[in-house]
């Protein structure tokens, strides 16, 4: 079996190569790494989005987190710091006024007028009187005589009258040439019930201001002092005193109340001594817990205060503020996963329709193809073999004029078939342009009736149009075109001849264009079918009448574009009816 | 004298044909839809068929599948005429039992020498 021809071999080869573009569509080879290739996978899509964006955040999380770290602790030990120095300053100067004080009450001329009359009785009344302008820190005043006597006190201590004192550290201090006020070391208590005392010890000189005389002792228990530190110690967790031995001598009342307790191997207690102040974050004496400690030097008396703050606040703090950034982290990451899905979903479903799109368009492309190249081999069949005739055969002239009109039939037919072809397409895609204006449907039915008249000698053509029919707001030359098509179907249809009737009328908002034939008819299944391309019907009578299955689709996107529509009424055998809608206001349509 | 069938249904075609065999010596039946084919077949007995494919009510393959049916006619060679000239096309002609397929727009000559091989 072989195809015969020159002309079906050719066909045979030039099968339209619609099929390339949907290969290209499709992929191909190896996968290249790059946009596509991430966004088509999920997975892919997060890694690249954690990578990008996740470490940098991350990152920078941490980094936000180890600052924060470093501000709360800088802060943390500036408050101690400050807190110890305020400390240190207000010990200082209690310390300071009480000596200034007991320098004023030794240098009163009667204090020495007293000594030297050795009127001791007015002289502990003088104390006592004295010692009412001290604040509370001291609690005893006594005077020791030249040689280290008890010699008066206030308030008054009789059996002590007499009793050496010359071994007390501050007498042997105070005496040591020249005579000088001195504090004395920390000390249990005699005196008074709390832990620690200390005396401040001052001489007492002549009228000339150049013998001592005798001592002037401010005796101070420690445990009032705690009262100082009162502005700071509600401050800080701890506040504490250490003397110049490394011992506690007096502290808030968290702290450990012994006594005198050696501190000294404490290494924080042994480098403030050593006149390095502690600024840092440090075991804590006491507790062992971890403290922001810091210490000041008070002036001139060897002792340093101490202030301490639990880190636990700033923890808190801190540890709120990492499991904030951590929340954002999750937080971020969670949106990340979640765009990331969705970004990904989105384009592979994008791509999906755009590849359905592509591959339907190139479906109908290549349908388009087939069909056209179907649907013009016809006429140039006819063209062809009777051109062939007339250049090959001894012809009569009746016969190559024949011939000449067949070809000519057919190439009209042809180029019918390319105008309409292209009309259809330009309404289809909105592309061809309405000249609309004020149209007297009447006028225009008649003269399209008077044109095709030549053409249907067998038909009785009636005219019905209403009396007062508004004008319609249309393009002049599409509107023709409707009826003729509408017409001429009507014509061709009823090869038998009969009446043809168009009629217009209005109806409410429209006008009603019907064209009705005593033709062949339509099945009723296919009343829609008839508007679709190519779609011509076959049956046994038709097959004589030559159309391009183009006319009622460009019926029917005309009357669309007008806002109007366009269907069919028929009865096998009995003719059809054509109805044609067109708006007379174009309110919602668009110009 | 050969019969020979012509199924064809659009009217220029027909007449190309008619015009193209008015000088054989053969004799030429012309039917315009495969129903008219098939009852001009078991009326003339025809030496060859020549039929389009895309006809109204029983189309070529529709027709060529009847012949094949009927004892008596299925010897007869059927040829198609057809404007469908893809691959797929002429590959279905084949199964149907064409003995060949002549695409359209054709050569009058190459018309005439089918009809010559076969009548």
């Amino acid at each position: 079996v072989r195809v015969v021809g020159d002309a079906a071999g050719a066909q045979l080869a030039d099968r339209p190569a619609v099929a390339a573009p949907a290969g290209a569509l499709e992929q191909r080879g190896r996968p290249r790494v790059g946009f596509d290739w991430v966004v088509r996978s999920p997975v892919r899509m997060l890694v690249v989005i954690a990578l990008i964006v996740g470490v940098p955040v991350n990152v920078f999380g941490q980094y936000l987190a180890d600052n924060a770290r470093d501000d709360f602790r800088e802060v943390a030990l500036a408050k101690v710091d400050g807190g110890s120095y305020a400390g240190a300053n207000l010990v200082g100067e209690r310390m300071s006024a009480v000596r200034y004080r007991t320098e004023a009450v030794a240098g009163r001329a009667r204090v020495r007028s007293l000594m030297a009359a050795r009127d001791f009785e007015a002289l502990e009344q003088l104390l006592g009187e004295e010692l009412l302008l001290y604040s509370n820190d001291v609690n005893n005043l006594f005077v020791l005589d030249i040689g280290g006597h008890f010699v008066a006190s206030y308030p008054s201590q009789g059996d002590l009258h007499g009793v050496d004192f010359s071994r007390t550290s501050y007498y042997i201090n105070a005496t040591s040439a020249p005579w000088h006020p001195v504090v004395s070391p920390v000390e249990a208590t005699q005196l008074g019930t709390s832990g620690t005392s200390v005396t401040v010890a001052v001489p007492i000189f002549d009228e000339f201001a150049v013998e001592p005389v005798g001592l002037l002792c401010a005796s101070m228990d420690l445990g009032r002092a705690r009262v100082w530190l009162a502005p700071i110690t509600l401050l800080f967790d701890q506040v504490y005193v250490v003397d110049d031995k490394g011992r506690v001598i007096f502290g808030d009342e968290r702290v450990d109340a012994t006594p005198l307790r050696d501190l000294t191997s404490d290494p924080n207690i042994a480098a403030a001594m050593g006149g390095r102040p502690v600024r840092h974050e440090t075991a804590d004496v006491y507790s062992g817990q971890t403290r922001f400690l810091a210490s000041s030097a008070v002036a001139g008396l060897g002792w340093n205060v101490f202030v301490g703050d639990s880190p636990a606040p700033t923890t808190q703090r801190l540890g709120e503020l990492t499991d904030g950034l951590l929340l954002l982290r999750l937080i971020l990451l969670g949106l990340l996963l979640v765009g990331g899905v969705v970004l990904s979903r989105t384009t592979l479903r994008q791509q999906a329709l755009a590849l359905a799109n592509l591959t339907r368009l190139n479906r109908a492309k290549s349908d388009f193809v087939s069909v056209v190249s179907h649907e013009f081999r016809t006429p140039l069949t006819g063209i062809q073999g009777f051109s062939e005739m007339i250049r090959d055969e001894p012809l009569s002239q009746a016969e190559v004029k024949e011939f000449a009109n067949d070809i000519n039939d057919d190439a009209k037919r042809l180029s019918r078939m390319i105008t309409e072809m292209l009309d259809l397409d330009r309404l289809e895609s909105g592309r061809m342009v309405m000249n609309r204006e004020q149209i007297d449907l009447g006028s225009l039915i008649q003269k399209t009736v008077d044109h095709q008249a030549p053409n249907a000698p067998k038909h009785h053509v009636v005219v019905e149009i209403e009396p007062g029919l508004p004008r319609v707001w249309a393009d002049r030359d599409r509107i023709t075109q409707v009826l003729t098509n509408l017409l001429s179907n009507a014509i061709k249809y009823s090869p038998d001849g009969g009446t043809v009737t168009v009629r217009a009328r209005a109806e409410r908002d429209v006008a009603h264009i019907s064209v009705s034939d005593q033709g062949l008819g339509i099945p009723a299944g296919s009343l829609e079918e008839v508007f679709e391309r190519y779609s011509r019907l076959h049956t046994t009578k038709q097959r004589t009448i030559q159309g391009t299955g183009l006319g009622l689709p460009i019926v029917r996107e005309i009357c669309k574009l007008h806002g109007g529509h366009a269907w069919v009424e028929s009865t096998v055998g009995k003719g059809s009816t054509f109805h044609v809608t067109l708006p007379f206001d174009l309110k919602g349509v668009a110009r | 004298v050969s019969r020979i069938l012509f199924c064809e249904d659009d009217p220029a075609i027909d007449k190309l044909i008619r015009m193209a065999m008015r000088n054989t010596t053969h004799e030429i039946s012309m039917a315009s839809t495969g129903r008219e084919g098939l009852r001009l077949a078991k009326e003339l007995r025809p030496t060859v068929v020549f039929s389009d494919v895309s006809m109204p009510d029983m189309d070529g393959f529709q027709l060529a599948g009847a012949l094949r049916a009927d004892p008596e006619l299925a010897k007869i060679p059927i040829v198609f005429i057809t404007a469908s000239v893809q691959r797929a096309d002429i590959e279905e002609a084949m199964r149907y039992g064409a003995a060949r397929v002549i695409g359209k727009p054709f050569t009058v000559t190459d018309l005439r020498a089918l009809v010559a091989e076969f009548a």
